[in-house]
């Protein structure tokens, strides 16, 4: 505890920290809120999301007959349509927004951020394709699942990622006495 | 902010959110029903020329937070266009959506280390106000952003532009996401607030996790 900064000057840090945090999100969400919602209804979505969680829901289950169309998942079952924050891109700007703000290099940062881009995809992919098969098998299950249960899930997924980053180049290093 | 032991944060971060969203889930209710006067303050804030009522309503799954939103006179959206007096609206918020923000800062209060008890506590402590103020900058935006998109929806059938209100913008943001920023950054200030108290020597039997793991 020695070398640790007193506790007024940690609590200005983290003020800083919010403050910075707070700024770049309202930046990345004004930034995304600027492309055209055709370009991310039948270029990103379609190409990003749509085709690829069709084709994997085909390949678990063929029964399914899951077609993508624009941005949606369409079955004889089921439509899944994708609109503007259905993407991962909020949960991706809170964890660039917090990796910017936090004190490392710029390059450990650029990996951070690509590391959280990398696997809010694949987490967000993940996501949609279980709400397919909730609409189509269990439509009463949504509303909990969609409003409530994944979003928090997906914080609490993108704070432990956020803090695994952070605590990385300390790793090896003499664990302090207090967290 | 300070490095905690990572799996020892994942499994407590984890914990606290499996509990609190059951909680939630199960029995959220009563806690939105017991902010209702909070939150329709502050929705007759944004609705100032509106007589505002707010009710909750049990639905399968999840109740649902609903504004009864009527305009004391006659409201100009642009041009010669108007809607009379007595114009009855509606917005409605889900109770486990405005329950969102809450989960996300208590299971970080909650799961975050703390080097005592003590500072568990002052987290705890500071997350009672930023609940409440994390309640009376989402669920009334909502609500009165309904209001705000089907005045819109009027402005447009009558050909009028109507700029877009602020609390509209502020609750697009919130609904992309801003209101997990907003908890998020709560709970960073809540758990920086446990950390003015001295650290000390870790307790025996403290809830925090073990250094180094």
């Amino acid at each position: 505890m020695a070398d640790s900064p007193p506790a007024g000057a940690r609590f200005t840090d983290e003020l800083r920290f919010v403050g910075l945090f707070a700024l770049v999100y309202v930046i990345l969400h004004s930034l995304y809120f600027a492309i055209p919602d055709d370009i991310l209804r039948d270029r990103i979505y379609y190409h990003g999301v749509t085709t690829i969680s069709a084709d994997i829901i085909n390949a678990v289950a063929p029964s399914e007959k899951v077609r993508a169309i624009s941005n949606q998942i369409r079955s004889p079952r089921a439509a899944l349509e994708i609109v503007r924050g259905c993407d991962g891109s909020g949960v991706v700007f809170l964890l660039a927004a917090a990796i910017i703000a936090f004190s490392a290099s710029i390059g450990y940062k650029l990996v951070g951020i690509l590391g959280a881009a990398l696997l809010i995809y694949v987490v967000n992919l993940a996501r949609i394709i279980g709400l397919y098969f909730v609409v189509a098998h269990r439509g009463e299950w949504f509303t909990p699942l969609h409003t409530y249960f994944i979003p928090t899930l997906l914080i609490i997924i993108a704070v432990t990622y956020f803090s695994s980053w952070a605590m990385w180049p300390l790793r090896g290093a003499t664990a302090p006495a207090n967290e | 902010m300070a490095a905690p032991g990572l799996p020892a944060l994942a499994v407590r971060l984890g914990l606290a959110w499996v509990i609190l969203a059951l909680i939630g889930f199960f029995a959220g209710s009563p806690l939105i029903r017991a902010s209702l006067p909070l939150t329709a303050a502050v929705t007759g804030a944004l609705l100032p020329d509106m007589q505002c009522e707010l009710t909750l309503i049990e639905k399968p799954y999840t109740d649902q937070v609903q504004l009864t939103a009527t305009n004391d006179g006659p409201l100009l959206l642009g041009g010669a266009a108007t809607v009379p007096a007595g114009q009855v609206m509606r917005g409605t918020a889900n109770v486990i959506h405005a329950l969102v923000p809450l989960v996300i800062l208590f299971t970080i209060v909650l799961g975050w280390p703390a080097a005592n008890l003590k500072q568990r506590l002052v987290m705890i402590l500071a997350g009672i106000p930023a609940a409440a103020l994390l309640l009376a900058v989402t669920t009334p935006f909502q609500l009165a952003g309904h209001v705000q998109i089907y005045l819109q929806q009027l402005a447009g059938q009558a050909g009028v532009a109507r700029a877009e209100p602020l609390s509209l913008t502020y609750m697009i943001f919130l609904e992309s996401g801003g209101r997990w920023m907003l908890a998020v950054a709560l709970a960073v200030l809540c758990v920086g607030a446990g950390q003015l108290l001295p650290a000390g020597k870790r307790p025996a039997a403290a809830d925090a996790a073990p250094p180094g793991d």
